[in-house]
């Protein structure tokens, strides 16, 4: 069962791209797999992730230097939406896209961008988080540069570790954010598993010291004056994210009443639970809206990442609701997508900061 | 029906056109105020709304989607919306034959023999003769299949006797496009037809509703024995019920238009009183403001979908969701301001606004015409959710 109102906008090309996911993720990791998966057996996610690199949509926002961000984001979007419907682990693709955004908006050299192609497009990159999961924040930083020894301190959290290549590290050095890449081996020694409500992903405390020196460091250094700018722009993805979880649980909740009786009709024909489902609907309709008609506005991507957050858990506690017993059982999924939803709601910006970021655009 | 093509540069660079020239051309005995958009349309400016509805057509804004054999500019309907919308948005006059433009004009055009277009689209343009809408009955709303109202068939005329109720600019309308049963109720929808009935026809009684704002825009219709002729009669006879759904989706797109333009306005001044907060209060009033700027923006984004499925021709019954979506917020934006205001919204004393608790309650009635809220949610369950009645 699937309903979709609005669709978004993509060329021939593009739509191609997202068919090419979609069957991808049907093909290798179905409903069975992600089972296994959030069972903690992770052989089908580097199955996936192979596929998946061979694609080449992974270097979706570092394929040509100019511009149109703004399309290709749609198309990221139209990704991240299928990875939340899928419960593809968020380390792998949307978390991906986001660390290849800003360092594609922080790379402005085209040579150094070629090279980073060479480098980055068979490979998947993630951020390192602070604890509160967040990419830049007023607190301590995550990763901090000394200059008086070329060592980085680094301290905060990895999602998906076990599937990344590469690991984005936001450092604070003299005052101001630069965007550092290193290899995720050179940080796998310092990690210890933690608890993570995201069955689906993975999640790696991180803490030690980087040499910048040695090689295995250090890769790219860049300077982002503006990152605050660029990860609200690309928090539309887990917007996305968020999204794909959404409609998922609204349509596993139809098909769910839909079969169920009781009192002898189907639990679906009631008008209180017709009424709520519609505004489920609705509540995704508008949330659908913002993430595929953004005009790649500031303004829209901060306004998306907080509602989605919002939406995301209301559908998720409904869907519970409505499932009834079973809703509150292990083996049905739809505290799956409420964990991920959650994780989505609280990921790289959470609901918090960007209401504040509105706030200050009022 | 097919909309004539449009993109959306054509649509951006028509609504510039047109804000730039209502800039210098927004009529001044229409205040301005947020109290204008909900005034009553008192009887001594209908003269005032007709010019300037007649100039509006005259200087080339109206008409879009209409043939230039009936005195039309050709083109996409959409481009006529966004003139609503503008009007909407910098609380400027409104068109005054607004079911004219919106309802019937389009029904005349699809449905309407080439007589009929001819005698009554023109006018419908230079608001030369105002139209209503005789839909609902005391006992037919939500359930309109059921209505009541006869039409007899007596030679070449149709003779209607029956009551309509909640008709909006009845009291100064020309002609109304009423819907009547011209069959057996058991026949539900498929026994109404749609008929032009003037309004100054022998039979024909109108009396005005007060609304809770105290103001009198809707009306009841007495109909008896009212003559007819069936001539009159848009399409075939007990076709009236797909004719009159077919523009359904339309007009909700565009009462959405026009309640997010006023909920932007609203908001935008809301935006202002909130810097005039003291300190402590401005943080919480801040994100009271920032709720409502996700309400607005989630809503214009759908609408923005919802423009770009009708400029392919293609919006359907989604409508329905942009409908509650848009009721959502200007219902929350005017509670909130209100809520905001607090004292200060109940009277018009020195430094008071009573006009925003009017709008308050005017907003209530978004959520009733046009389909209440709870048949819209019926409507998305069973055909988009696909749910069993
Ligand atoms: C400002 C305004 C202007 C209007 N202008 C016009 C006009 O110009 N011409 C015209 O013809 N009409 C007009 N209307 C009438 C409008 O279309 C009707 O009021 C509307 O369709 C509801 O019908 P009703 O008032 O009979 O309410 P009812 O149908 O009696 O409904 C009463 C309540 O029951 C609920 N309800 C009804 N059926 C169901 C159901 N199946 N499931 C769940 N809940 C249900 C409704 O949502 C509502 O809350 C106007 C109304 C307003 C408020």
């Amino acid at each position: 069962m699937r309903f979709r109102v609005i669709e978004p906008e993509l060329n021939e090309e593009d739509t191609l791209s997202v068919r090419t996911f979609e069957s991808l993720l049907g093909r290798s990791y179905g409903r069975t797999q992600m089972r296994v998966v959030a069972d903690s057996n992770r052989s089908a996610v580097s199955a996936l992730k192979a596929e998946l690199v061979n694609t080449g949509l992974t270097s979706l926002f570092l394929m040509d230097e100019e511009g149109n961000d703004g399309s290709k984001m749609v198309v990221a979007a139209c990704l991240s939406q299928l990875s939340g419907r899928h419960l593809v682990p968020l380390g792998l693709l949307t978390l991906h896209l986001i660390s290849s955004y800003l360092l594609s908006k922080s790379i402005r050299e085209p040579l150094k961008r070629v090279e980073l192609i060479e480098e980055l497009g068979v490979k998947v990159v993630t951020p390192l988080l602070n604890n509160r999961l967040q990419l830049v924040d007023k607190g301590s930083p995550q990763a901090s540069l000394s200059p008086a020894d070329g060592k980085v301190s680094v301290n905060g959290l990895v999602l998906d570790l076990d599937v990344s290549d590469l690991v984005l590290l936001p450092v604070l050095d003299d005052g101001v954010t630069r965007l550092f890449l290193i290899e995720s081996s050179s940080i796998r020694r310092f990690a210890t598993p933690v608890q993570f409500i995201d069955l689906t992903s993975t999640c790696q405390m991180v803490r030690g010291e980087l040499d910048v020196k040695t090689d295995e460091i250090a890769r790219y250094y860049v300077k982002s004056d503006q990152i605050l700018e660029d990860v609200a722009h690309s928090s539309i993805l887990l917007a996305a994210e968020a999204l794909g979880c959404a409609e998922r649980l609204l349509e596993m909740t139809v098909e769910h009443l839909m079969v169920r009786e009781t009192f002898g009709k189907k639990v679906a024909s009631y008008q209180a639970i017709k009424h709520r489902c519609s505004d489920l609907l609705v509540r995704i309709e508008e949330l659908r809206a913002t993430v595929l008609y953004n005009s790649n506005s500031k303004l829209r991507c901060l306004v998306s990442k907080a509602l989605a957050g919002e939406v995301v858990t209301h559908v998720a506690l409904e869907a519970i609701q409505l499932h009834g017993g079973v809703g509150f059982t292990w083996d049905n999924d739809t505290h799956l997508y409420l964990r991920r939803g959650k994780v989505c709601d609280n990921l790289v910006i959470d609901s918090r900061h960007a209401r504040e970021l509105l706030s200050r655009i009022l | 029906m097919r909309e004539g093509v449009v993109t959306k540069d054509d649509l951006e660079a028509f609504r510039r056109r047109f804000s730039e020239w209502l800039e210098r051309n927004s009529p001044d005995w229409w205040p301005r105020t947020i109290e204008s958009i909900h005034r009553r349309i008192y009887d001594d400016i209908i003269p005032q709304m007709r010019a300037w509805q007649r100039r509006l057509y005259e200087e080339g804004w109206l008409g879009y989607g209409v043939p230039e054999r009936y005195g039309g500019k050709g083109g996409s309907r959409l481009l006529e919306f966004v003139i609503h919308e503008e009007l909407a948005k910098r609380s400027a006059a409104p068109v005054l034959n607004r079911i004219g433009l919106v309802t019937a004009l389009p029904i005349l055009l699809s449905h309407g023999t080439d007589a009929q277009r001819e005698r009554y689209v023109p006018p419908i343009l230079r608001a030369d003769e105002i139209w209503c809408q005789g839909f609902s009955e005391p006992s037919a709303g939500s359930d309109l299949a059921v209505l009541a109202c006869r039409g007899e068939i007596k030679g070449d005329s149709l003779i209607i006797s029956g009551q309509k109720v909640w008709s909006s600019l009845a009291h100064i309308a020309d002609y109304c496009l009423l819907l009547c049963r011209t069959g057996k109720v058991e026949d539900r929808h498929r026994s109404i037809t749609c008929v032009i009935l003037p309004m100054k026809s022998e039979g024909v009684r109108v009396s005005p509703i007060k609304q809770i704002t105290g103001e009198t825009e809707f009306n009841q219709i007495f109909l008896s024995e009212v003559r007819v002729p069936l001539e009159n009669v848009i399409g075939e006879l007990n076709q009236g019920w797909n004719i009159a759904m077919m523009t359904l989706n339309h007009e909700r797109l565009l009462m959405c238009m026009e309640m997010l333009a006023k909920a932007s306005a609203a908001f935008n001044r809301f935006r202002g009183m909130i810097e005039e907060v003291g300190e402590s209060d401005k943080t919480y009033w801040k994100a009271r403001a920032v709720d409502l700027l996700i309400d607005l923006e989630k809503s214009k984004a759908l609408l923005e979908s919802m423009m770009n499925l009708a400029q392919r021709g293609e919006v359907g019954p989604e409508t329905t969701i942009m409908k509650l979506s848009a009721t959502n917020a200007i219902q929350r934006t005017y509670l909130t301001i209100n809520e905001y205001l607090g004292g200060g919204a109940t009277s018009d004393a020195d430094g008071c606004d009573i006009s925003w608790f009017r709008g308050m309650l005017w907003s209530r009635g978004r959520a009733i015409a046009g389909g209440t809220s709870e048949v819209l949610r019926n409507i998305i369950s069973e055909r988009i959710l696909e749910m069993p009645r």
